[in-house]
């Protein structure tokens, strides 16, 4: 049977039991906490420009140093958080939502219908998602959101996968052949009854993909297709920031550790869930 | 099972097709214009137009689509718009390379998580399974040009242990084009010296590499063997007393490996299409340099080049996978 | 083998750890070493490192790209430009790091009074490298050829009217009107450089000239030939036993291009002696780098141009009041000393100091915010008035988009909001091939293919290189009067003077922001010797050597 999420306090206490599962919550919230504050945090104006400030190693007055331009390395990490967590939340929301009712339809239904649908999603699971991300973030023009609808564009395909295979075990339950029974229509039966049982797994897999839709998009913006300057984000700044590594090692380095420890927050946190939501669940391949 | 193939077959060539007129169109959707790039900064309208007409971007889309593929029937993949060469030619010198690239580092991540994987899974929640689980999450999460800096400044430069930049030492020429990956090639030409060179190369992007998809591996092992080691028939084994290491090596690890198998197939075609930024840091002259290069000078043929080429690769390797599992797991029925 | 198994997956951990932390360490060692206390840092490295020569014999040099192709009639760009120059050879030459133009494959040469014939007397006993013979058919042949494909560099030479290969070494120009840096355009390394009239002739298909072929094989008569390419990887050449020019004294008999795309892995590998050149050390490094004695930082002046370039064709900037408000905005002396690290000259006026007929009289744009602001009030924009502009950047130029980001900073203090755009040059070009799809301004630099102020001026501000150069789409009658003339006339003191009423006008109007020229930095090793700057950046390697 498929887990639900029954968040009393004894699972509480199970998942909290292990360590790794703490860290990654206290990672994520921490992450959460300081893009909320940012303005409260980060002193310094995260786009001002002081030439005579540049490349100033960690130290007081700039904790985490300058970049190349003077701003304040700290300020602009800070703001960074908001940026990247809007993005990983917007990419894996917008893939859910395609994909989920792409493969709630494609299960619920079968025949021709699944077998367009999955086809389709057959073609997205085999482009190389990195060049088609880059494809496409050219082709619509190197923004932010263009490079996260690139990047959700690549994604989608996953969760039609998943939620097709849960709908197709659920279809057989007892339960949802009374709904049908009783004359309930397709779309009632599919949102009331069988989308919610999906959502355990949907919720681990969007927690990891969170970190790693991070991670893809400032993958773009390091080959330059993402986010534009000035603005703060963390795969833009490496990518300026790598050639100073040996240099000036604080200006790549700080960065690389905030996407690093944002991946890794989520990721336990999603390996964690799904341990402990149903162990023998594996990633929907 | 003959006709199974068969339909598999006919998705396999749609599939393709799909996928050519979706590069297609996206690749034609980027705004710009590679002809003008490539005519140079100085040159006219007359000029522009003679090399649009000369490279065939003259026609109307439809046109060329229809061009494009009718010469990829023949094997023709067109011609680069940055270096007028045939794509095939030039994706011929660059699959290899990533090809080569992408097994050594599938080769780390297997033996590093395979065991790393069966091992948090029989010590489960034991402080091994917890370090091997942040070991491998680590590497998922670590940004790809940062570790491989790191391993150049480790191991050439302060340990002058291993060699960077390129596939082989810049003294020695490249062993004779057999198969283009230079490790077998020199090992058929019985080149030792070209082999020694190739392989110090290939460690540190492999590591690289190899390191990021570590994590699937082991946690895909972890959780089939704790799977496996629900089932009913590993009780009856631990029931009729065999010891917990027969049990596991002999009885658990064998079914485990089913589905640790297919992952290997999906993650190579997945490596192959992802190995960019490591390519990019280690100056390796893969795909998908290839392909980012392709992508920044709207090069249309050889965007379209490397996506087919890696979308074959992968929908293949799926299929293989799919069908091999119809001998392997007599449970499979197909209709 | 339980055991074995957890012991090895504890080694690796270990090894992880280890690498991770080491790594760490050992940059910041590095940094605080070279950073806080520099003279000791140089002793200690000058006893630790060893000194011997690695690959004495052959000189490697890191590229951060590949050359696009190896034919001189196509090729554009600087890594095959430096390969080719290798290989071929053209009438003329520039001397050492000077701009003075002397003989190579030509001896001497005449011209008519009217500057529209041009007589070259070719150097005798020169062969290629297939055994061809090199005279004045031969470079008939090539000219043509250049002049057939007309790509790439094909358009310096387009005043050429005739060629005649008067016997077998004489050959003859005859151009369409007097051209007067024409001996400037022949020395310039791309283009007009003689290829082997018999591989032009044994390898042609289809009526491609050869193009194929030429693509990646090389037939010339310079002191290196073609040797290997790996694609993506490295380009050898090597010797040619044969050179006229002789092989007396001290040379290298092999030079390897190597790709090497990440600045930081060249800097390791220059660091420790794999190569010997790298390209793509950014300046901000260069300070630390030229602290190792093994390591030769070389500054040299040049007239590589940077500019912001407006769109004079579109709204508030057909003003020239709010262009040259934006003139006034800017911090020269942050970029140039911020951005660029004061390896630049500043500009005065659209010609770079110091080339020839530059007008020393101009008064160049310094900042003067507000001065800046009550132009924009005149204009019209009193604060800025709500003016909003689009700003393009080429993908991967980080020096062009640190410019751009400070322009954006000061003009957010004169109430003007700048949006960057990032984009990939190919879209970049397509957008500039006309004023209605170009941005309202984007940044780029400009390098003359030759040093005549007629391949600054005339190719920017004249109306009719509008889709190609003049990319502000900058149109002033009076100028392009002034350029036309001073193009075709012959009398150097006449033209000195149109060009600097030119550069007077054009500086009033600002069609664009001149910034300044940047400096060329060669990171070299130190024992490589017999280096020489040359004026269009292509290095003669056949003139170094290693010691």
């Amino acid at each position: 049977m498929i887990g639900e999420i029954v968040m009393n306090k004894k699972s509480l206490a199970k998942f909290f039991k292990n360590p790794l599962n703490v860290i990654g919550v206290i990672i994520v919230m921490a992450i959460i906490l300081t893009a909320v504050v940012a303005p409260w945090i980060a002193r310094a104006d995260p786009v001002a420009i002081f030439m005579s400030n540049k490349l100033l190693p960690p130290g007081p007055g700039h904790i985490l140093g300058t970049d190349e331009m003077g701003r304040d390395i700290f300020s602009r990490i800070v703001y960074g958080a908001r940026i990247s967590l809007q993005v990983g939340i917007e990419v894996v929301a917008s893939a859910v939502l395609i994909g989920a009712t792409l493969g709630g339809v494609s299960g619920y239904f079968g025949g021709w219908i699944d077998e367009t649908i999955m086809r389709i999603t057959d073609m997205f699971l085999s482009f190389p998602s990195l060049i088609l991300a880059m494809a496409v973030a050219a082709a619509l023009g190197p923004t932010l959101t263009n490079a996260v609808m690139a990047v959700s564009l690549t994604w989608w395909p996953w969760y039609t996968r998943l939620v097709r295979g849960q709908v197709l075990a659920l279809r057989q339950f007892e339960y949802v052949e009374a709904a049908r029974a009783i004359g309930n229509r397709d779309i009632k039966i599919i949102f009331k009854h069988i989308l919610p049982n999906c959502i355990s797994p949907i919720i681990v897999q969007a927690t990891m993909d969170i970190g790693f839709a991070i991670q893809l998009t400032a993958g773009l913006s390091f080959i330059g297709l993402g986010a534009q300057p000035p603005t703060p984000e963390w795969g833009a700044m490496i990518s300026t920031g790598r050639q100073y590594l040996l240099s000036h090692w604080w200006y790549p380095t700080f960065p690389g550790m905030a996407i690093l420890l944002t991946v890794l927050g989520f990721n336990l946190v999603g390996d964690g869930l799904r341990d402990f939501l149903d162990p023998k669940m594996r990633r929907a391949d | 099972m003959g006709t199974y193939i068969a339909r598999r077959m006919a998705m396999l060539v749609l599939v393709l097709f799909g996928m050519s007129l979706l590069t297609f169109i996206i690749s034609h959707a980027i705004p710009g214009d590679p002809v003008r790039l490539a005519a140079g900064p100085h040159a006219g309208p007359e000029q522009i137009e003679s090399l649009r007409k000369q490279l065939g971007f003259d026609k109307p889309l439809p046109v060329q689509y229809m061009k494009y593929m009718s010469g990829l029937l023949r094997g023709d993949m067109g011609i680069s718009v940055e270096t007028r060469r045939p794509v095939r030619e030039e994706l011929m010198k660059y699959l290899p390379a990533t090809v080569e690239l992408s097994i050594f580092a599938l080769a780390i991540s297997v033996l590093l998580g395979l065991p790393l994987g069966v091992l948090s899974a029989v010590r489960r929640n034991s402080p091994i399974d917890h370090s091997g689980r942040m070991v491998c999450l680590l590497g998922a999460s670590t940004p790809i040009f940062w570790l491989g800096l790191l391993l150049q400044l480790l191991f050439y430069k302060n340990l002058g242990l291993l060699p960077i930049g390129g596939r082989i030492g810049m003294e020695l020429n490249p062993p004779t084009q057999i198969t283009g990956l230079y490790i077998l090639d020199s090992i058929l030409s019985l080149d030792w010296l070209a082999l020694k060179s190739s392989i110090l190369h290939i460690i540190l992007p492999a590591v690289t590499l190899g390191y990021g998809s570590m994590a699937v591996f082991t946690r895909m092992t972890r959780s089939s063997i704790l799977e496996i080691l629900n089932e009913d028939y590993i009780r009856t084994a631990r029931a009729k007393g065999l010891s917990e290491r027969i049990v596991i090596y002999k009885h658990a690890l064998r079914n485990a490996i089913l589905p640790v198998l297919t992952l290997i197939g999906l993650q190579f075609a997945s490596l192959l299409g992802g190995a960019v930024l490591t390519e990019t840091v280690f100056s390796w002259p893969g795909l998908g340099n290839y392909g980012v290069h392709a992508i920044m000078t709207l090069n249309f043929p050889a965007i379209m080049g490397v996506t087919l080429v890696i979308t074959t690769i992968f929908v293949a390797v799926n299929l293989v996978i799919d069908i091999s599992y119809a001998f392997v797991d007599p449970r499979i029925v197909y209709k | 083998m339980k055991k074995q198994k957890s012991l090895s997956v504890l080694l690796i951990i270990l090894l992880m750890c280890t690498l991770l932390v080491g790594g760490c360490a050992q940059s910041a060692n590095k940094v605080s070493e070279s950073g806080q206390t520099a003279n000791q840092s140089q002793q200690t490295q000058k006893e630790s490192k060893n000194t011997e020569i690695k690959n004495p014999d052959t000189m490697v040099i890191a590229y951060d790209d590949q050359p696009t192709t190896l034919d001189p009639h196509i090729a554009y760009d600087p890594e095959s430009l430096t390969a080719i120059s290798q290989v071929y050879e053209g009438l003329v030459t520039y001397k050492g790091s000077s701009s003075e133009v002397i003989p190579q494959l030509a001896e001497r040469w005449e011209v008519t009074d009217n500057g529209k014939v041009w007589t070259f007397y070719l150097r005798k006993g020169v062969k290629f490298t297939d055994g061809t013979p090199f005279n004045a058919e031969a470079v008939k042949i090539s000219f043509e050829r250049l002049l057939k494909i007309n790509q790439g560099p094909a358009w310096m030479f387009d005043m050429i009217k005739n060629i005649d290969a008067v016997d077998e070494n004489t050959v003859k120009f005859t151009l369409s009107y007097a051209f007067v840096p024409f001996l400037h355009a022949l020395a310039n390394p791309s283009g007009p450089l003689i290829i082997s009239p018999k591989a032009i002739k044994d390898h042609e298909k289809n009526g491609d000239l050869a193009q194929d072929w030429l693509r990646q094989n090389m037939v010339g008569t310079g002191p290196y030939k073609l040797e290997s390419w790996n694609m993506g990887q490295d380009f050898t050449l090597v010797k040619n036993p044969d050179y006229w020019g002789g092989w007396e004294g001290k040379h290298v008999s092999k030079i390897i291009q190597k790709v090497v795309q990440e600045s930081s892995s060249q800097r390791l590998m220059l660091e420790s002696g794999d190569v010997d050149f790298a390209n793509a050390i950014p300046r901000d490094v260069i300070d630390q780098l030229s602290k190792n004695p093994d390591i030769t930082v070389q500054k040299n002046k040049t007239v590589n141009l940077l500019n912001i370039f407006f769109n004079n064709q579109r709204g508030a900037l057909k003003d020239k009041r709010v262009r040259q408000a934006m003139a006034y905005g800017f911090s020269y002396d942050d970029c140039i000393n911020g951005v660029f690290n004061g390896m630049g000259t500043k500009m005065q006026g659209p010609l770079p100091v110091g080339m020839w007929s530059h007008d020393d009289s101009i008064k160049p744009y310094e900042k003067d915010v507000e001065k800046a602001k009550k132009l924009l009030e005149e204009a019209g924009y009193p604060g800025g008035g709500g003016l909003k502009f689009t700003m393009m950047v080429e993908t991967g130029a980080e020096d062009y988009k640190k410019v751009a980001e400070l322009f954006q900073s000061d003009m957010k203090n004169l109430g003007i909001d700048i949006d960057i755009q990032v984009l990939a040059w190919a879209t970049m070009k397509d957008l500039l091939s006309s004023p209605k799809t170009a941005p309202d301004m984007f940044i780029s630099g400009f390098y003359p293919d030759y040093m005549d102020p007629d391949d600054v001026l005339y190719a920017m501000y004249n109306s009719k290189t509008i889709g190609s150069i003049n990319q502000s789409f900058y149109i002033n009658k009076e100028v392009d009067k002034l350029l036309d003339e001073a193009r075709q006339s012959t009398d150097s003191s006449h033209r000195e003077e149109l060009y600097k009423k030119a550069q007077q006008i054009i500086n009033e109007d600002c069609p664009d922001i001149f910034i300044l020229t940047r400096d060329n930095i060669t990171t070299m090793r130190s024992w490589v010797k017999g280096f020489e700057y040359h004026p269009l950046l292509v290095n003669r390697y056949y003139f170094m050597y290693k010691e």
